[in-house]
């Protein structure tokens, strides 16, 4: 195999690999931008992941899949805005019991779906673009899927940065309080950004039985949820750098599963291990950097629930 | 006379307390309406409801003569009714213009040259020029709070309320803000200036209205009154009879210097855990026997200051000297041992333990203390007594001494932290804001008490923002501005307005 080939192999693959890790990053970033902390998306993605699976096998309808994901990723959200945001309980205690409420839910009802399979999504070639050396059927020769994520990360690059709602959302996580007085409703700008992000997190769950396996295993997301809530504080709470960092864990993945084909001499489950060592080294660097440059990205009111000043 | 904005019998009860009680007030077009009271004296409250983050439990407000009913603040900010807040509200991450912006009406994608432009003409109109792409956070504690004015008159505001606009300025920003007041005045914004300050109120009020415990006491208009008039208004008769016990104290007071000093700071320097600097070259010494004040703006370094002389800090440079003696770790429990006593800025936080009661607090930097021991065990008598005995010396007035401390008066509250504080062989006493939102007799027992231990040979720092209670208190001044020390100068050489230029960072 030439090294143009490799090379190619590995970013198509990489590109496989980050989109699920992209869309549940835009979400998550979408939700702590508001505010909210998202530790659920692990959960999230299971859950959805097993309805696109039961929806598909059932009625054939990819769309209809993609729109029960979604729905159920949503309403699991919902329930985490609901003590996040109304109860005001604590908002990591409330994710990682969706997260591990999701796990056990999946593999509960997936038990019956072992043995079953989907087909997978077509590639749809873009002419012209696709014929770019290395890059161009990397990023242009993809599922459908693949191109509604890049135009996922411009749109809601645009809308937090560019649009009244942006600066709304971005204020609420920011300083409820003021917003609050400037007569904004908080919670009801924070549940939105909750339940949107936590549809965009089930896209991608959706994306597991969709594109990457036809058929269902027990913990199909191999704690690539974890990841993405990783990736939000890696990303900055910014989407065009969450496209970078879903790349480049997709091609830490995509380094790891070729590299087990080439059978390198390194045992699998060293390699396996690699894209969460690399996140954890990553965060590391990130977190020192950032205290050195004496800069902090994360919005100032992410994790605290929002009382209107009761005082006398 | 042409009333804007007319309050009739507002009435608004918290639990425990009235905070206003049938409240009638006028507001013409293009007047300065100043609210003169105390701390607690239902000013706050009042705003409060007028801009709508308060419900009233009963009575009326007329606009223009029309019902007006405000049940959250976008009613009020639809009708006209702007309040620029004693705490800023606003975002220190986002720029000037987000910040005007936030809330208003705009196009779904942000026009953002557009906005710069409606900013810019409002600056220029009333003198509040500011770059709208600089971060709130990169801005002074006066630029901050034009921000804040252009959020009102941005959202076309026609009643500004403005809540303790001057506490967090210096002399020469508040005379640019009343330029800028004046200028909204001659607008025909109407304005209701709140303020305990007397001085600053005679000069520029059109009328005066005072509250005492959450009632109108009278309303003055201009020229009609003077300070002695407002102080007994505001304050009530005893006024003047606790005056003359702190002048008769001040005079007590031995005016020896004693040449021990008890605290020195070398080139001092403090860095932030994010790498900036919080402190630096900071050179400073207090003597026994010497109240040292400390003036700045808040914000300037003060809280960096008290953490690292009662050990709850390490430098990062320089030396710290207790006592003769360096400080090499910090270690809180080492300099109590010392006899470092802290009065600390934010006394629910950091100074008691509301849950517990009275006189438990007592005992909280004698944990070790084995008096109130007996083989490990507490005596609890003991500590009952000495808590008595604390609060009949300090008049701390409560039900009892068993009543959890978060119950009291933030007055009493203050006299237990100091009977504590200085119920210890104490060789240094750090004062943060001692005095801050308490009522005039609170104060004077404080500040009086303050006096006495100085007067015992005590080396103490007093921090505050507030320059009068400076000059009066000290013997020896600095000035904080930026984390750095940028003046100092004997009482006698003190001058307010000198003192605000050099808050600032500016050299006088």
């Amino acid at each position: 195999m030439t090294t143009p080939e490799l090379l190619t192999i590995i970013l198509t693959t990489a590109v496989t690999m980050g989109t699920p890790l992209l869309f549940a990053t835009l979400g998550g970033v979408l939700s702590e931008r508001a505010g909210v902390i998202h530790l659920g998306m692990e959960g999230i993605m299971l859950v959805s992941a097993l309805v696109t699976f039961v929806v598909d096998l059932q009625t054939g309808s990819k769309v209809l899949a993609l729109i029960g994901a979604m729905m159920a990723a949503g309403a699991l959200s919902g329930l985490h805005g609901f003590v996040c945001i109304s109860l005001r309980g604590n908002q990591i205690a409330s994710g990682l019991a969706l997260a591990l409420f999701g796990t056990g839910l999946s593999g509960l009802f997936g038990d019956a779906l072992i043995g079953s399979t989907v087909t997978s999504l077509n590639r749809i070639p873009i002419p012209g673009l696709e014929l770019i050396p290395i890059f161009g059927s990397a990023f242009f020769n993809q599922d459908w899927l693949v191109y509604l994520s890049y135009f996922l990360v411009a749109g809601l690059w645009f809308m937090l940065f560019h649009t009244n709602w942006g600066l709304q959302i971005r204020s609420v996580g920011e300083a409820p309080i003021v917003c609050d007085a400037l007569g904004l409703s908080v919670a009801k700008i924070r549940y939105l950004c909750v339940i949107f992000g936590g549809m965009l997190i089930g896209l991608g769950g959706a994306y597991f039985p969709l594109v990457l396996t036809s058929f269902w295993v027990d913990d199909l997301t191999a704690g690539r949820g974890w990841i993405a809530v990783a990736l939000v504080i890696f990303a900055f709470w910014h989407p065009g750098k969450a496209l970078w960092g879903a790349y480049l864990f997709g091609a830490a993945i995509a380094f790891q599963l070729q590299a087990q084909v080439m059978g390198l001499k390194i045992p699998s489950y060293i390699l396996e291990m690699f894209p969460y060592l690399l996140t954890i080294v990553v965060l590391t660097v990130v977190t020192v950097r950032n205290r050195r440059a004496g800069q902090t990205f994360m919005p100032a009111a992410l994790g605290l629930p929002f009382y209107r000043g009761d005082k006398h | 006379m042409n009333p804007v904005l007319e309050l009739q019998k507002i009435h608004k009860e918290f639990p425990g307390i009235v905070a206003n009680d049938r409240i009638d007030l006028t507001l013409n077009r293009g007047e300065i309406h100043t609210i003169l009271g105390e701390n607690g004296a239902g000013k706050s409250t009042l705003m409060n409801i007028i801009s709508g983050l308060y419900i009233p439990d009963s009575g009326s407000m007329l606009l223009e003569g029309k019902p007006l009913y405000i049940k959250n603040p976008a009613q009020a900010i639809a009708n006209g009714v702007g309040m620029v807040h004693q705490h800023f509200m606003l975002i220190p991450n986002h720029s000037v213009s987000e910040n005007i912006i936030l809330g208003t009406p705009q196009s779904f994608r942000l026009q953002k040259s557009k906005v710069r432009q409606q900013i810019k003409e409002l600056g220029i109109r009333y003198g509040l020029e500011l770059n709208p792409d600089l971060r709130v956070q990169d801005l002074s504690v006066g630029e901050q709070q034009k921000v804040e004015i252009l959020k009102v008159l941005f959202r076309g505001a026609k009643i500004l309320i403005l809540d303790e606009p001057t506490a967090v300025l210096t002399p020469q920003e508040s005379e640019a803000l009343y330029k800028i007041l004046y200028q909204m005045k001659k607008d025909g914004h109407s304005i209701l200036f709140i303020s305990h300050k007397m001085r600053e109120v005679i000069e520029l009020s059109d009328r005066i209205t005072v509250l005492r415990h959450g009632k109108i006491k009278a309303t003055r208009n201009r020229g009609e009154t003077n300070s002695s008039e407002l102080a007994n208004l505001m304050m009530g008769e005893s006024t003047i009879q606790t005056a003359e016990i702190k002048t008769k104290a001040l005079k007590v007071s031995p005016d020896q210097c004693q040449n021990t000093t008890i605290v020195r700071l070398k080139n001092a320097g403090l860095r932030h855990e994010l790498g900036h600097w919080l402190l630096q070259n900071i050179n400073l010494e207090i003597r026994a026997g010497q109240i040292v004040g400390l003036a700045g703006v808040a914000g300037s370094g003060q809280a960096s200051l008290a953490e690292v002389l009662v050990g709850l800090r390490g430098l990062d440079t320089g030396e710290y000297e207790f006592a003769g003696e360096e400080q090499k770790v910090a270690s809180v429990s080492k300099l109590i041992h010392k006899g470092v006593g802290y009065i600390p800025e934010d006394r629910k936080r950091y100074g008691i333990a509301p849950h517990l009661e009275v006189a438990e607090n007592f005992l909280l930097r004698d944990l070790h203390n084995h008096r109130f021991q007996s083989r490990g065990w507490l005596q609890r008598d003991k500590v009952i007594a000495f808590g008595k005995e604390r609060m009949r010396s300090f008049d701390v007035r409560a039900a009892s001494e068993k009543i959890p401390i978060g119950q009291l008066s933030g007055g009493n509250m203050q006299k237990v932290i100091l009977a504590r504080e200085t119920s210890r062989p104490l060789k240094f006493l750090l004062a943060a804001q001692p005095v801050r939102g308490l009522d005039f007799h609170a104060s004077a027992f404080l500040q009086n008490k303050l006096l006495q231990a100085r007067a015992d040979g005590l080396a103490i720092l007093l921090i505050s923002e507030d320059l009068e209670e400076l000059l009066l208190m000290s013997d020896y001044l600095y000035v904080i501005c930026r984390g750095s020390i940028v003046g100092e100068m004997p009482k006698e050489e003190a001058e307010i307005e000198k003192i605000g230029l050099l808050m600032t960072g500016e050299r006088a």
